[in-house]
């Protein structure tokens, strides 16, 4: 098997400014340890540094702290399929919405709508066994399944709302409801992760989803845009999201609990 | 692994129920330092056994418990698994993702850090699976093999007082089959290391302590010898199978055969542990 102290020896010797040389000791040619020991400490970080991805240098620079940089670069590349299907999703809802007039249907209604369930359906992908290869090892490991599942979220979560948020500027009308479906958004993916410490994440993201358009089909069916998204739809929304992270927080334990069933 | 420190599973009454159906039901199992091999038939839950160990299954029924730490407790919990490694029978590889990148991650998981740290044990453990040459390959570029050495590399991962691997044989040819084997033997010097495994004659030959589950029962609990004597004048090799016993070839036209009954004239050979095994599933009903 390889032993690495002899391939940091190997590269020390590939490069002349690490070569020791030998140092006369009472007339007999003999390695001066004390250097040998010096150089080593020069060569150590060098040895130590593995090639880091550039998502990873970019949260390093960022100040993202180095423990929980492996946890987000890891998460891309275990859920290609779950960016795809954002991805995917987002297109559909800006399509939607700039095509759904002819019947009368407010388009920016549609777009309001489909948006929310876009974070939701990342956080649903972000955690479980049917979605990670990883999970046993990450059910198996000491680190709590909270933080991992947090850090998940926001990281999917920040990757759909950028993606979503800059469909909604380039949107040709609505004004300022182009971005009313943001605080919808946190409030039902909060819902979806305080769900989840009971049941599974997709679970609860389904029920929370349907939820949700059963709600805009109410709402939005009695009222126009400004009502069913107004002022009090985001009011409530905030209370809401305030609500789901409160509980999301409290049962913290029961998430890591549950991963073990 | 720390080689002052206690280790000691106590694995208490366990029990699950599928469904209507017991899949374990143990009696009070107590497993210090040394190797202790889970055999049994597909379905007579070693898999099941080990998830439970491993934390990741809950148990209906019982307690687990490592060096006084309980499972079932929330904080105790997690000081388990800051002492455990596992390998899951399914190594479950993110195929995308290059070697030295999951072990990073794995690290982390592990809580292990700075990331100069696990870079260093990411080095370490590819070393001990012959793994270091890969360590910037794809996941999905490696054979089947070193896809299960990186799964036994990311369970050796901070050096664990307990490792639970479950069968870490599969897919590896024989020459790695021989090195793992004694990459356990010498781990288990210092860690309580608990393995499942069909090898009978390979692995469980050389651990400590032999189990033997059948059907979720407790089949057999003893050592190595101890299994091998229960095939003791059961044993004999033949030229032709022979039915209602348990025949493999073992070179053209020869057969080593295990039953209840050597036939009459056949001359009786010195038993296995794979012999043993097979003669405790087969022809001995549970003892509990």
């Amino acid at each position: 098997m390889t032993n690495s102290l002899e391939v940091a020896l190997g590269r020390a010797a590939e490069r002349p400014r690490f070569l020791a040389s030998p140092t006369t000791v009472q007339g007999s040619a003999a390695p001066d340890a004390a250097r040998m020991v010096a150089n080593f400490a020069g060569i150590e970080a060098e040895l130590d540094a593995a090639p880091l991805s550039r998502l990873a240098r970019v949260l390093g620079r960022v100040g993202v702290d180095e423990r929980t940089i492996p946890l987000i670069t890891a998460t891309p590349s275990l859920r290609r399929s779950w960016l795809i299907s954002i991805v995917i999703a987002v297109l559909f809802a800006i399509n939607a919405a700039s095509t759904s007039n002819a019947d009368g249907v407010d388009r920016i209604v549609v777009f309001l709508t489909m948006a929310p369930l876009i974070p939701l359906l990342g956080v649903a992908l972000a955690f479980g066994p049917t979605v990670d290869p990883t999970h046993e090892i990450a059910v198996a490991a000491p680190l709590d399944g909270f933080r991992l599942f947090l850090v998940r979220s926001i990281t999917v979560l920040s990757t759909s709302t950028t993606v979503l948020l800059i469909g909604s500027v380039l949107m040709p009308e609505g004004g300022g409801y182009r971005v009313a479906w943001l605080l919808p958004a946190l409030a039902v993916t909060t819902v979806t992760m305080a769900a989840a410490t009971r049941f599974s994440a997709r679970r609860a993201a389904a029920v929370v989803g349907t939820a949700w358009l059963l709600l805009v089909m109410i709402i939005a069916g009695a009222a126009d845009t400004a009502t069913a998204f107004g002022p009090g739809v985001q009011v409530v929304s905030l209370v809401v999201s305030v609500a789901g992270l409160v509980t999301f927080t409290r049962r913290r334990q029961r998430l890591d609990a549950l991963s073990i069933r | 692994m720390n080689s002052t420190s206690s280790i000691n599973l106590v694995l208490d009454h366990l029990r699950l129920n599928y469904g209507q159906n017991p899949a374990l039901d143990l009696p009070r199992l107590t497993l210090d330092r040394g190797a202790t091999a889970v055999l049994g038939p597909n379905g007579s839950g070693k898999s099941t056994l080990l998830r439970m160990i491993a934390t990741v299954n809950q148990p209906d029924a019982g307690e687990i418990h490592l060096s006084g730490l309980a499972a079932a407790d929330d904080v105790e919990r997690t000081a388990i698994r800051r002492r455990l490694g596992y390998v899951p029978q399914i190594d479950g590889l993110p195929a995308r993702m290059r070697v030295h990148e999951y072990l990073d991650y794995v690290a982390a998981l592990k809580e292990i850090g700075p990331a100069r740290l696990r870079r260093r044990w990411t080095r370490w453990a590819l070393d001990r699976v012959d793994l270091a040459d890969n360590h910037d390959a794809k996941i999905k570029t490696l054979s089947g093999g070193m896809r299960r050495r990186l799964s036994i590399a990311q369970g050796l991962m901070g050096s664990p007082d307990l490792l639970v691997l479950d069968e870490p044989l599969t897919s590896l040819d024989a020459e790695y089959r021989g090195e793992i084997t004694k990459l356990i033997v010498g781990l288990a010097t210092t860690a309580t290391v608990v393995v499942a495994t069909h090898h009978a004659d390979e692995l469980a030959a050389v651990c400590h302590r032999v189990i033997v589950l059948d059907a979720g029962r407790l089949a057999f609990d003893g050592t190595p010898a101890a299994l091998a004597s229960r095939g003791a004048n059961h044993v004999w090799e033949t030229d032709t199978p022979v039915e209602g016993a348990v025949c493999r070839a073992i070179g053209p036209s020869r057969y080593r055969c295990v039953a209840a009954q050597v036939p009459p004239g056949a001359t009786i050979i010195e038993p296995t542990v794979g012999d043993g095994y097979v003669s405790v599933v087969r022809y001995t009903a549970p003892t509990a």
